[in-house]
C-alpha cells in the first residue's frame, strides 16, 4: 500500500514537471463550450457554440478590408488518402484539431501550422463504408478531443499527445454501421448518433460518460424500440404498430447520421432522423414514425420531449437529418423561441423549439413537386403522382413507373450546414437546385443474390448551376438574396459580425459575401475542391479564417449532368488558415 | 439517404475511374500466364453464405469453397481462398475484390465466385468479366406438411405466417405478390439463417428463399423430407425468381474466365458439382445452357 502511494505521488510530480514545461494549456469547461459562440479567441463545438449558428461576433474583418485578408499557412493532411474533406475545425490556446478523410486526426500549431501530432485509425480490413470516408469534426472537453472513425468507434485522446484514452465500438462496422459526425458534448456526456443504410439498422442518440466512454443512456428514433438509461431499459419509443404495420418497425431505418445540435436555455438536445427502410413506401403505409424527423430530447435521461416530422411516410429518400439551428425570432413585436432547418425536401421549417409546434414552412429551392405545400399543421400536401410506384402495381412487370421529382434524393440540402446571423437576422442556407427520375429496379444484387432496389437518375433544374446560396429572412419568409454557383454547393456556412458569410465552392474557391446584399467580396482558390465548414478565431490580436479543402463527399459519386458540373476537379487534403494583418485593418 | 442513394455508388465510381485505369493495357491481357506463372489462384468468395461459403473454424467450407478447391486442382494451381464480407451490392464487391481493392490495401482477387451471370451487372460493370455459370438459384418455399395441407400456388399463403430475410427477393416477391395482400404474413429476419432458424422452431409454418438455401438449412437441422417439401410455386411481378450465377474476374483477363469456364463445364461434366452440392444437401441446379 505504502509502496503504491509513493508511487503515484512521483507520477503526480512526474505529470506536475511536465506540465510545467509545456504551454499553459487550460482545460475546456463546461463554460467554455456554452459559452462558445460568445469566446471569438477560440472554436471549441461544431458550428461556433452548442446552437451551431455559425456565426462570429468578430467584426474586425469586413467588406472594406477583406482585400487584405492573406494566407497565413496551408497544412497538408499527406499521404495518399485525399478525398472529400468535410471537416469544421477547433482551436483552443493556440492549437488547431482538423479531422482528416480516412479517420485521421490532427493537431496544428495554429499560428505556424506546424503539426504538433496525428492520430491515423486503423481501419480494420474488408471495411466497406458507403458515400465516400468523410469526417465532419471533433469535439473537445476537458483535456480530451473526441472524434468517430469509420469502423463505428468512438476515440477519445489526450489533447497534449494524441494517445488513445479510450476506444469504444458504436456499433458493429461489420453489421453497417458508420461513424462520420462530429460528436457533441452536453453537461459532461457526449451525445452521438450511428450512420448506416443496412437492413435492419435502426437509428439512435446515444450518451456516454465523456470521462470513461461508458453508455448513460440510449434512445432508439424509430416507435416499438425501447430505450435504455443506465444499464436498465427505460422508456419505448412511441407505441408499436402506430404508425408502421406488421413487423416492419423492426427495421426502419431512421440513421441519425448527421450528430445534433443543444439548447442550454432549454435543456434540449435536437436530433435529425434519416429516411425510412425499405425504400419502396408502398411497403409501410402510415407516417413511419420517427424516421426523417426532428426531435428534441432531454439530456439528462434521454427521453423524447417533442417530436416534428418533416417528412411522413417519405418514398423519395428526403432525410430529415439536417440540423436544427436555436434561435429567437422577432415576430410581431414578440421574441419567439424558435428554431429553423432547411430540409432535404426542399422545405425550409421554423418550429416553436420549446414544444416542436409549426410555424412555418417555405420553399427554399424551385419546382418542388413531391408536395404542392406545406399544410397549417406542418403536414405535407402530397402529389401522390409524383410518388414512386408500387412495385406490386408494375404494370410492365419490369422496372414499375418511373417519376420526376424535386428535389432529388440528395435533398434541397445535404449534410452541409446553415448559418444564422442574429444581426441581420438572417439565414444563410447553402442549397442545391435539382431533381431526379427514380423507379423499382429489380437488376440488384446483393451478395450474389438478387433483390428489388431503387434506380434512379439525378438532374439539374436549371442550364446554368445547381449550387445556390440563398438568404432567408425566417419571420417573412422571403428570399432576400441568392447567389448562383455552377457546381452542386457542399460546403458549410459562416456568418461574421462583420457583415460576412463565407462559404467553399467545389471549383475550389472560398468565397466571402456581404451578409446584407450577397454581393461577392472575396474569394481565393485553395487548389481542389471546398465541401468543408469555415471557422474563423481571433489570434493576436487578428482576425483569422480557416477552411479544410479537398473535393469529394457524395456529389463526384454520381454520374450524368451533375458530374459534367465538376468534372475535372482535383482531390485533395489540407487545412488553409488566412489572417488580416493588423496593419491593414486598421487602415 | 443509406439505403437509397448508397446503390448507386459503385457504380457511378466506377464510371469515373474506368477512363483512366483502362487506357492502358491490351484486352488479351497476360493475366491467366501471370496466374500460371505464380502458381497460385487466389479466388473471394462471400463469408456467411450457407451452404455456399463461409470463414467456418476449420477454414472455409461450402459449395463455393469446394469448387474453388476443385477448380484450382484442375488448373493444376495452388489455391489462395479469401473469405470476404459482402458490400452492399454486388458492384461494389467487383471493385473491392477485382480491380480497385478495400482500404486497407489488401491484395486483389483473380477470380469471383458467387457472381450472378447478368448481362445488364456485367455491362454497367466494364472492370469485369463474366465466366459461364455454374448453378441456378430459384427461389422456393419449405412448408410444415401438418399445419398446411399442401402448398401450389401463392393464394395458399393465405392465414399463414412466413419466415423471411428482409429485403432479399423472397421478402420483395411476398410483399408485393397479388397487389400487397400478403404483407401482414411476411415475418421479416436480419438473414436467411435467422429466418431459418425461426420456421425450424416452429414459429412460422413457411419459409421462403432459394432453394439452395432452404435445403441445405433443412438438411443440416436433419428435417429434409416428406416433413418439409420445398416447393417452387409461379409468383408474376417485377421480382426476379430465378437467376443463374457463375464467376467473375478482371475485363482484362479474359484468357482467365475462358480456363475457369472449361474447368466449370469438365466438372459439370463429370458429376463433381453435382456430388459438391450434395454434401451439403442441396440438389444441383444446372444453369439452363447445360
Amino acid at each position: 500500500m505504502r509502496m503504491r502511494n509513493q508511487f503515484l505521488a512521483a507520477v503526480g510530480l512526474a505529470a506536475l514537471s511536465v506540465g510545467l514545461a509545456l504551454p499553459a494549456i487550460a482545460e475546456v469547461t463546461e463554460q467554455d463550450i456554452l459559452n462558445d459562440a460568445k469566446t471569438p479567441e477560440d472554436v471549441v463545438t461544431y458550428g461556433l457554440g452548442p446552437q451551431a449558428q455559425r456565426f462570429s461576433s468578430l467584426k474586425t474583418l469586413n467588406r472594406e478590408n477583406i482585400k487584405g485578408l492573406v494566407p497565413a499557412w496551408s497544412f497538408s493532411f499527406g499521404g495518399e488518402k485525399q478525398r472529400g474533406q468535410e471537416s469544421q475545425a477547433l482551436v483552443k490556446d493556440g492549437v488547431l484539431y482538423v479531422t482528416g478523410s480516412y479517420s485521421r486526426l490532427y493537431a496544428v500549431d495554429a499560428r505556424t501550422g506546424e503539426k504538433k501530432w496525428e492520430y491515423n485509425a486503423r481501419l480494420p480490413e474488408g471495411i466497406l463504408p458507403c458515400c465516400d470516408v468523410v469526417n465532419r469534426g471533433a469535439a473537445l472537453y476537458k483535456d480530451k478531443v473526441y472524434f468517430g472513425t469509420l469502423d463505428a468507434k468512438l476515440v477519445a485522446l489526450d489533447q497534449k499527445t494524441g494517445k488513445v484514452v479510450w476506444r469504444k465500438d458504436i456499433d458493429d462496422f461489420k453489421s453497417g454501421y458508420s461513424y462520420t459526425a462530429a460528436p457533441m458534448i452536453v453537461k459532461g456526456k457526449i451525445i452521438t448518433g450511428v450512420s448506416g443504410g443496412e437492413f435492419g439498422v435502426v437509428g439512435r442518440v446515444e450518451a456516454r460518460d465523456a470521462e470513461t466512454g461508458e453508455i448513460v443512456w440510449k434512445r432508439p428514433v424509430i416507435e416499438g424500440h425501447m430505450g435504455e438509461l443506465n444499464g436498465k431499459p427505460s422508456t419505448m419509443t412511441g407505441k408499436t404498430n402506430e404508425t408502421w404495420p406488421g413487423d416492419t418497425w423492426k427495421f426502419g431505418g431512421g440513421a441519425t447520421w448527421l450528430g445534433g445540435t443543444y439548447d442550454p436555455e432549454l435543456n434540449l438536445i435536437y436530433f435529425g432522423t434519416g429516411n425510412p427502410g425499405p425504400w419502396n413506401s408502398a411497403l409501410r403505409p402510415g407516417d413511419n414514425k420517427w424516421s426523417a424527423s426532428r426531435l428534441a430530447i432531454n439530456p439528462d435521461n434521454g427521453e423524447i420531449v417533442w417530436g416534428f416530422q418533416t417528412t411522413p411516410h417519405d418514398g423519395w429518400d428526403y432525410d430529415g437529418v439536417n440540423e436544427f439551428v436555436p434561435f429567437d425570432m422577432q415576430k410581431d413585436g414578440k421574441t419567439v423561441k424558435a428554431g429553423a432547418t432547411a430540409d432535404r425536401n426542399g422545405f425550409f421549417y421554423v418550429l416553436d423549439r420549446t414544444n416542436g409546434a409549426f410555424l412555418s414552412a417555405t420553399p427554399f429551392v424551385s419546382n418542388i413537386n413531391w408536395a404542392k405545400g406545406i399544410d397549417e399543421n406542418g403536414r405535407p400536401i402530397y402529389d401522390e403522382a409524383n410518388r414512386p410506384g408500387d412495385p406490386a402495381k408494375s404494370e410492365d412487370g419490369k422496372k414499375g413507373k418511373s417519376v420526376y421529382a424535386t428535389p432529388g434524393f440528395l435533398g434541397g440540402k445535404n449534410w452541409n450546414p446553415i448559418a444564422y446571423s442574429p444581426d441581420t437576422k438572417l439565414f444563410y442556407v447553402p442549397s442545391n437546385e435539382w431533381g431526379m427520375d427514380i423507379w423499382n429496379e429489380p437488376v440488384n444484387y446483393k451478395k450474389g443474390a438478387a433483390y428489388l432496389g431503387a434506380g434512379f437518375t439525378i438532374k439539374p433544374t436549371f442550364e446554368d448551376h445547381i449550387g445556390s446560396l440563398k438568404a432567408i429572412d425566417p419571420a417573412t419568409k422571403k428570399v432576400v438574396w441568392e447567389y448562383k454557383n455552377k457546381a452542386p454547393l457542399w460546403a458549410g456556412v459562416l456568418t461574421t459580425a462583420g457583415n460576412l458569410v463565407f462559404t467553399g465552392t467545389p471549383e475550389g474557391f472560398l468565397k466571402a459575401f456581404d451578409a446584407k446584399t450577397g454581393e461577392e467580396v472575396w474569394k481565393f482558390q485553395v487548389g481542389t475542391g471546398v465541401v468543408a465548414s469555415p471557422i474563423t478565431w481571433e489570434q493576436d490580436g487578428e482576425q483569422w479564417i480557416g477552411v479544410a479543402a479537398g473535393w469529394g463527399g457524395a456529389v463526384p459519386l454520381w454520374g450524368g449532368e451533375v458530374a459534367k458540373t465538376t468534372a475535372g476537379i482535383n482531390q485533395g487534403g489540407s487545412f488553409w488558415a488566412f489572417r488580416l494583418p493588423k496593419a491593414l485593418a486598421s487602415r | 439517404m443509406r439505403a437509397l442513394s448508397r446503390r448507386g455508388f459503385a457504380a457511378a465510381l466506377a464510371g469515373l475511374t474506368v477512363a483512366g485505369a483502362f487506357a492502358i493495357g491490351p484486352v488479351f491481357a497476360r493475366p491467366f500466364d501471370e496466374v500460371m506463372a505464380s502458381g497460385v489462384l487466389r479466388v473471394a468468395i462471400y463469408d456467411d453464405n450457407r451452404p455456399f461459403s463461409e470463414a467456418a473454424q476449420a477454414g472455409p467450407r461450402g459449395i463455393d469453397a469446394d469448387l474453388a478447391r476443385a477448380i484450382a486442382e484442375r488448373l493444376k494451381l495452388k489455391l489462395d481462398l479469401r473469405v470476404v464480407d459482402a458490400g452492399e451490392n454486388v458492384d461494389g464487391d467487383f471493385r473491392l475484390n477485382l480491380w480497385r481493392g478495400d482500404l486497407a490495401g489488401t491484395p486483389l482477387a483473380d477470380l469471383m465466385l458467387h457472381v450472378p451471370h447478368d448481362r445488364i451487372l456485367a455491362t454497367r460493370n466494364e472492370q469485369i468479366f463474366l465466366t459461364n455459370p455454374y448453378f441456378e438459384q430459384r427461389l422456393a418455399f419449405a412448408y410444415h406438411r401438418g399445419r398446411i395441407e399442401g402448398f401450389e400456388g401463392v393464394r395458399d399463403l393465405e392465414g399463414n405466417a412466413v419466415a423471411v430475410e428482409g429485403t432479399s427477393a423472397s421478402d420483395s416477391l411476398l410483399m408485393n405478390a397479388e397487389g400487397g395482400r400478403f404483407r401482414g404474413q411476411v415475418r421479416h429476419f436480419r438473414s436467411f439463417d435467422e429466418a431459418a432458424k425461426a420456421y425450424l422452431a416452429g414459429e412460422t409454418p413457411i419459409l421462403a428463399g432459394t432453394r439452395a438455401g432452404i435445403e441445405a438449412a433443412l438438411a443440416a437441422a436433419g428435417v429434409a423430407g416428406e416433413d418439409n417439401p420445398v416447393v417452387e410455386v409461379p409468383i408474376p411481378g417485377l421480382v426476379r425468381t430465378r437467376w443463374e450465377i457463375g464467376g467473375a474476374v478482371r475485363s482484362d483477363s479474359r484468357d482467365l474466365a475462358y480456363a475457369v469456364g472449361d474447368a466449370l463445364a469438365a466438372l459439370a461434366q463429370e458429376g463433381r458439382l453435382k456430388t459438391i452440392c450434395a454434401t451439403y444437401g442441396v440438389t444441383y441446379a444446372p444453369p439452363q445452357g447445360y
